[in-house]
């Protein structure tokens, strides 16, 4: 099972991931806002909890899976040096790497 | 916040935050109210034995058996069910003095009244529930009624005693 969800794409850029986190403060903070006025014209606590959970669940749907408007500014990485040619030098390079990582 | 689950974790920490900040506002804006109900307490029988105690040492004391009435109106004009009141605990217990102790409180009756339950109580020749024992035999003095209640908050506990008879 486990293979197959890391084959999911989740990421999003960083302006992306800012843009996100803005969402879902933005709407967790407004739906506390009308959850504490409506609870306290309705005098129930409990009418404030199930629109604050609301607000959660709309956040949720909102910016947890990786929509496209996230993925608007993407990083654009140098493009790969091709390994045949450069052997010779670079094997006691990728053997310190290697050490490095490990 | 590249992750699922890292801005899963966001998310559901600031919710929580979020609710708890809710949660001590509802408490800023009920726990300065005043709660005072006036209620009619009247004593009808009282009866009064003198048996053995067996719960305490093993001596002779007061047991007292009190019917009363009590009628009450506990939703006036501003209500006392708000938001920050899941259920009252009403108790009546009496207060009385003796040689031995400067101050004695009894309960002798208890009601839980949920919300959304009938406020108006009218009690007519209700029983003690509770055994009315004293510690020596100095119950034949005099004694207060007096008729509390414990609003027992979904968010906070207050104690509230209303005084009359």
């Amino acid at each position: 099972m486990l293979p197959i969800f890391k084959s999911i794409p989740t990421h999003m850029d960083y302006k992306g991931q800012k843009l996100a986190e803005q969402i879902f403060q933005g709407i967790i903070l407004i739906s506390a806002g009308i959850g504490f006025v409506y609870g306290l014209i309705i005098e129930q606590f409990g009418w404030t909890v199930y629109i604050v959970l609301a607000g959660f669940a709309v956040s949720c749907v909102l910016t947890l899976p990786p929509w496209p408007m996230y993925r608007r500014n993407p990083l654009s990485w140098q493009p790969a040096l091709p390994e045949s040619t450069a052997e010779p030098s670079q094997k006691p390079q990728e053997s310190t790497k290697k050490k490095k990582h490990k | 916040m590249n992750t699922v689950l890292s801005r899963a974790n966001s998310l559901f920490a600031f919710s929580l935050s979020v609710m708890a900040a809710l949660t001590f506002g509802c408490f800023i804006t009920t726990a300065f109210k005043d709660r005072r109900v006036p209620v009619d307490i009247h004593v009808s029988k009282v009866m009064l034995k003198n048996v053995d105690d067996f719960t305490g040492p093993r001596e002779r004391s007061d047991l007292g058996f009190i019917t009363f009435d009590l009628s009450a109106d506990i939703l006036p004009i501003k209500p006392i069910f708000d938001w920050n009141v899941k259920q009252l605990f009403l108790y009546l217990s009496a207060e009385y003095g003796t040689k031995s102790n400067s101050l004695n409180q009894v309960v002798l009756w208890d009601k839980i009244v949920l919300r959304g339950e009938n406020t108006k109580l009218n009690l007519r020749d209700m029983k003690s529930k509770y055994f009315f024992f004293d510690d020596g035999n100095g119950l034949r003095q005099t004694i207060s009624l007096s008729l509390s209640i414990t609003p027992q908050f979904s968010l906070l506990l207050r104690l509230r005693a209303l005084v009359s008879s």
